[in-house]
């Protein structure tokens, strides 16, 4: 009995720290609609502040605090609102998650480039380690310290949404913007002040936090991972449930490392333990209503491609990879041919984010689900491996979509997180065991190993022959991708995306198209696992963490979560070395800058390429002569390079400048005849009726879907069969 | 419309420029706080005689004719060396990046005793950032002679790039298995994945018989991390230890009151606790909970001030112990080589923290100088590993514990069981002599200090 007392005195003071993130994190959820996934972030800069001012400053700790709480955090929050939050009024669900990640990654890069990691910071606590002695119980004055500071946000925000008039407002501007500025509020005012609350709220956490978790910025990041729990206890709305659900985190993590069994298989799930409450919580809120059309600002679209256009693209891919083949050197080659495995991870995103419209945070899992089957299956180079892991992974989909069905929108991303975190945390660290009568650990002990694949006496053993070979397992993959988009498996998604209520009344059965999906797309990501493994030689399961898979939608979601081109765009991105080899001193400048793109999805949602890329190559792809032209430069470019007349910073150069400068004024003049479709977040100025005829553009308040999409679904959806 | 954009680019600048002004004047700030720093370093420098000699090794670097060589990454005055290191990478920026400053200093004092027999040796930072082993690796293969004293955390893939384009390597840092024993590799400490130096278990056992029936170990929950830690496990166990609690954190832990109980309540009196690379919290949980085992011991990846500013931090500790092979560099005035390392960084280095990872380095740099000079103008691969993994009692001079004999890492070379046992007392490191009972200068060698792995214990891993 003793010991219990004393694991629930454990438990409750680490649940303080977890109610005071959690509680920041609903009341921003609450006041202005946006789940912050960068909350952690402004904590952790904040902290680091703080430890500048107080330690490296040497300023008096009191004033220190103060400036950090009352100076900094606002001034954050007031940048944040200004600068990224006010344009994503009325976009989707994934252009508001990318946007709060870019800041996170953004902040990461930027605490990581000032207060350089290699130095080791420590922050003090704040009572000196004194210690509350209650006859047995005995717990630090800063643990207390931070209990009641728990309980009085929480018991303020309360009283703060519902009894003062900024707090009803802020509530009402989530609810009806339009309504409450009919009242008499401004609306920009209630997010301002959202933000600035919630920053302090996230600056009060990561300075309590900081002493323990020795200013890591990385790790400040993630504690708001663990928080998640917390805030869907309290249904993301109710700051006291909120509390409570803190209270129930900090005692079942105390709990689980005092009397769980000393067995290496269950320790691995002590640490999984928010993830799987979140899970569990998500899954006992009550079912979300059905909604209609959603009113978006700008028109999402996505195009119904043709096989003549999918044929050229694949082409394409296939000869970009020949030619970066032939031209990168050998030990850039290494790195490069990573980009297949995570632009096929990206392509797996655009059914199930793209056309269904659901958002999976757990997609690089399911590429490690798939690498751990074709390091174990195809250890002799069996190629056939990667359809073992497609069946595995869509396995695996099919049970994690089936409990995650009745949710959306934010709840199915969370789920889908808390998936992620439990196979990062437990599954994939496992050590061996018997599966079927084989010893097997998913990732070894450490690393897995993976041959070349090889069929009968022909091995991938060049990285030159892995690297094409990659590309046309992208190109096979893409047009998989397409047949499905053009299916009328493809058109119920979208309607589905559309409006839920529509097929409901329709008649139509959404669940097993998104389990279908689900598992569709999971089974993408698995193969592109195995591919991605067979390019690195070997992995480890860090390699595969949500945090990364994160990243990977980022990119998507900014160069278009329906665009193939995206896919290979965020492979380049992040399997290329083309930051290393540029700039190797300013590792933090991709982060950065992947930051700074991500905040700028408010003004084109639709994603670079079909909102910037393809309007301009419309033009050209119009004017015949033009496209010749380009790729007959293209091609010279090429075998000159080849032949060794030109080194490759020319021939770069000279691409460049025939890919981007030399479309441009084709697109100029279109655009100035009001024949174009806008790009880079110019206005549209074509007439109504051009609009309403192609099949490119964005029409602000919203516009009819494309017509050819509406009639296949109408008719899909109907039973009489699609045109 | 040239007016709308405008509008549009000055939109999207404004936040960018002041963005940019925020970060040039914060880094700005920030490096005058550590510029300040540096300064104060350089003053403390001593004095370092430039003739090539290393106290306890020889003459290893001097002036010389160099010649003409066909052998890639040997010029006629130059040698090209890779030091490998992760330091870029953006989970644990800084990674490994001291041996890359140990070895620019070691190359500077060279070099300004002549080099190689006349070649100077030109550093290459081989940065893998984690994930780029294998490219790295390539690169290197490309126009350098050997690798020398550095190392990478995900270091498998590289193997093979290696060994297929006979880079020869001489480093004190292997991770994986497959990179411990490897071919064309001769490692000073003669790393075997199979034979755990370990000894220090047993003096403890020795001085604290009854409080290691109760020990609890443990490892972040980390597959690279728990192997070392499963095994140091198996090591204590032979050498008398009863381990009743091993420990799997997560990364992130936020409190560790609840892992302070756990051990606590289960009674363990002997705490080896390598949850957290900083274990100060973990002290002050042990301390707010009223703990104390009846010792701590902790590896030499805890001799840093890190822990020491720990001890001082939480009073009533019980006895903090750290085990090492490598000359304490608090005693570094009793050990000329480990003096001369000091005084390598202080000139060379100014302002960077000296610690075991120089000292890890400096073994690497010792070993491959001696070898190479040994072989005169005709500088092969393998001549250099030849000398290298023929040297008998290798110390570096005295700057490691000795090795009885080295060995190719592929030839089942045999670890030095000798160690030494400090004390982590506020603010400082003490020598434990005691506890120790060295056989061997500071040393103890009992050869029942290695530990070799069963083989029912290395499938289990």
């Amino acid at each position: 009995m003793h010991d219990f007392i004393i694991f629930t005195i454990g438990g409750l003071s680490a649940s303080g720290i977890y109610a005071i993130t959690a509680s920041g994190l609903t009341l921003t959820y609450t006041t202005t609609g946006i789940f912050n996934w960068a909350h952690g972030a402004i904590g952790m800069i904040c902290a680091f502040a703080y430890w500048q001012m107080s330690i490296g400053w040497g300023w008096p700790t009191v004033l220190s605090m103060l400036l950090c709480l009352f100076g900094l955090a606002p001034l954050i929050g007031i940048g944040i609102e200004a600068l990224a939050m006010r344009r994503l009024e009325g976009v989707s669900e994934a252009a508001k998650l990318v946007v709060t990640l870019s800041m996170a990654i953004m902040f990461l890069g930027i605490a990581q480039w000032i207060w350089g990691p290699t130095t080791y910071r420590a922050l003090p606590p704040l009572f000196n380690n004194d210690t509350l002695v209650l006859g047995s119980i005995r717990i630090s004055y800063d643990d207390v310290t931070i209990l009641i500071l728990a309980l009085v946000v929480a018991v303020g925000l309360r009283l703060f949404l519902y009894r003062t008039r900024m707090g009803i407002t802020m509530r009402a501007s989530v609810d009806d913007r339009t309504l409450t500025s009919l009242n008499g509020s401004s609306a920009n005012t209630n997010a301002r002040n959202a933000w600035i609350i919630g920053s302090m709220l996230a600056a009060l956490a990561g300075i309590l936090i900081a002493p323990t978790l020795s200013l890591s910025a990385s790790a400040l990041t993630l504690l708001i991972v663990n928080a998640y729990a917390a805030s869907v206890i309290g249904r993301l709305r109710s700051i006291p449930m909120t509390f409570v659900g803190a209270i129930i985190l900090g005692l079942s993590i105390a709990y689980s490392v005092a009397y769980l069994p000393q067995n290496p298989y269950i320790q691995g799930f002590e640490n999984a333990v928010p993830a799987i409450i979140l899970f569990v919580a998500l899954l006992v809120l009550p079912q979300s209503r059905l909604r209609g059309h959603r009113q978006l600002r700008s028109r999402e679209f996505a195009f119904r491609p043709t096989w003549s256009g999918t044929g050229i693209f694949c082409a394409g891919v296939v000869i970009t990879g020949i030619f970066l083949a032939t031209v990168v050197s050998t030990s850039d080659l290494f790195s490069l041919n990573r980009m297949w495995g995570l632009a096929i991870v990206g392509l797996s995103i655009i059914p199930i984010v793209g056309y269904a419209g659901r958002l999976s945070l757990c997609q690089l899992t399911f590429a490690g689900i798939g690498a751990s089957v074709v390091g174990h299956l195809g250890a002799q180079g069996n190629p056939l491996s990667l359809f073992a892991a497609a069946g595995v992974c869509a396995a695996v989909g099919v049970l994690v979509a089936i409990p995650a069905l009745r949710l959306s929108g934010i709840y199915f991303a969370l789920a889908t997180a808390a998936f992620a975190i439990t196979m990062d945390n437990w599954v994939f660290v496992l050590p061996t065991f018997n599966l079927f009568g084989h010893p097997y650990a998913p990732f070894g002990s450490g690393s897995l190993v993976f041959a070349p694949f090889r069929v009968g006496s022909f091995a991938l053993t060049s990285k030159t022959s892995q690297f094409i070979a990659g590309s046309v397992a992208f190109a096979i993959l893409t047009a998989v991708v397409v047949a499905v988009r053009r299916s009328e498996f493809g058109q119920r998604l979208l309607a589905m995306k559309d409006s839920p209520a529509a097929c409901a009344t329709l008649g139509m059965n959404g669940r097993a198209s998104m389990v279908g999906v689900f598992a569709f797309s999971a089974a993408v990501a698995g193969v592109g696992g195995g591919i991605y493994g067979m390019a690195l030689g070997s992995a480890a399961p860090d390699v595969f963490q949500f945090f990364s898979g994160l990243t990977v939608l980022l990119v998507m979601v900014v160069m278009g979560i329906t665009s193939a081109g995206a896919a290979v765009t965020g492979g380049l991105y992040q399997g290329s070395p083309i930051f290393t080899n540029l700039i190797p001193n300013l590792t933090q400048l991709p982060l950065v800058l992947v930051g700074l793109a991500g905040l700028g999805v408010g003004t084109t949602p639709n994603g670079t390429i079909p909102g910037s890329v393809r309007p301009v190559w419309l033009s050209v792809l119009r004017r015949r002569w033009l496209l010749g032209f380009i790729v007959a430069v293209a091609a010279v470019a090429w075998a000159l390079r080849l032949a060794g007349v030109i080194g490759n910073w020319t021939m770069t150069t000279i691409m460049l400048v025939d890919l981007i400068a030399l479309p441009a004024p084709a697109y100029i003049v279109d655009y100035r005849a009001n024949d174009a479709p806008p790009a880079f977040g110019l206005p549209d100025r074509r007439s109504q009726r051009r609009r309403d005829a192609s099949p490119v553009g964005s029409a602000p308040g919203g516009g009819p879907a494309t017509t050819d999409d509406q009639m296949a679904a109408l008719s899909g959806a109907g039973g009489t069969g699609g045109t | 419309m040239l007016r709308r954009g405008l509008f549009d680019v000055r939109r999207k600048a404004m936040p960018l420029a002041i963005a940019t002004a925020v970060l040039a004047g914060g880094y700005v700030a920030i490096s005058a706080t550590s510029a300040a720093g540096a300064t104060v370093a350089a003053s403390a420098s001593r004095a370092l005689a430039s003739n090539g000699v290393w106290p306890g090794v020889g003459k290893i670097c001097e002036a010389g004719p160099g010649g003409a060589s066909s052998v890639r990454g040997v010029g006629p005055k130059t040698i090209h060396i890779a030091v490998f290191n992760d330091a870029s990478n953006t989970i644990e920026p800084g990674l490994e990046l001291e041996f890359v400053q140990q070895a620019k200093a070691f190359a500077a004092w060279c070099n300004a005793s002549g080099g190689i027999n006349g070649r100077s040796i030109v550093i290459d930072d081989r940065d893998a950032a984690l994930f780029n082993a294998a490219q790295v690796t390539e690169q290197s293969c490309q126009s350098d002679f050997m690798a020398v004293g550095g190392g990478m955390a995900l270091d498998q893939p590289a193997v093979p790039v290696r060994e297929q384009c006979g880079l020869g390597q001489i480093t004190g840092y292997t991770v994986s298995d497959a990179s411990d024993a490897a071919t064309l590799q001769v490692n000073p400490s003669n790393i075997n994945s199979k034979i755990v130096p370990a000894g220090w278990f047993a003096a403890l056992t020795k001085k604290y018989p009854q409080a290691v029936k109760k020990a609890a170990m443990g490892g972040q929950d980390n597959p690279s991390v728990l192997e070392p830690e499963h095994k140091y496990e198996f090591a204590a166990e032979a050498q008398g230890w009863k381990v009743i609690d091993f420990q799997e954190p997560p990364l992130t832990v936020t409190d560790w009151a609840p892992y302070v109980e756990d051990v606590q309540t289960k009674g363990v009196e002997a705490l080896w606790p390598s949850l957290t690379d900083n274990i100060a919290p973990y002290f002050l949980a042990m301390g707010t909970a009223a703990y104390k085992p009846a010792f701590i011991a902790l590896g030499v990846q805890f001799y840093t001030s890190t822990t020491t500013k720990a001890v001082a931090s939480v009073p009533g500790l019980p006895p903090v112990y750290v085990e090492t092979s490598w000359w304490p560099l608090e005693m570094a005035a009793q050990s000329p080589s480990t003096q001369q390392l000091v005084n390598l960084m202080h000139t060379y280095a100014k302002g960077d923290n000296i610690d075991f990872d120089d000292e890890e380095g400096a073994e690497s740099w010792l070993l491959w100088a001696k070898s190479a000079s040994a072989c005169g103008a005709h500088l092969t691969v393998s001549c250099v590993l030849a000398h290298a993994a023929s040297q008998k009692n290798w110390d570096a001079g005295g700057i490691e514990a000795p090795v009885a004999q080295l060995a190719a890492s592929d030839a089942n070379p045999m670890p030095s069981p000798c160690f030494a046992i400090l004390r982590a007392e506020p603010n400082k490191f003490v020598y434990d002599k005691s506890i120790t009972q060295p056989t061997q200068s500071i040393w103890n060698c009992n050869p029942k200090g290695d530990v070799h792995l069963t083989a029912q214990q290395l499938a289990s891993l």
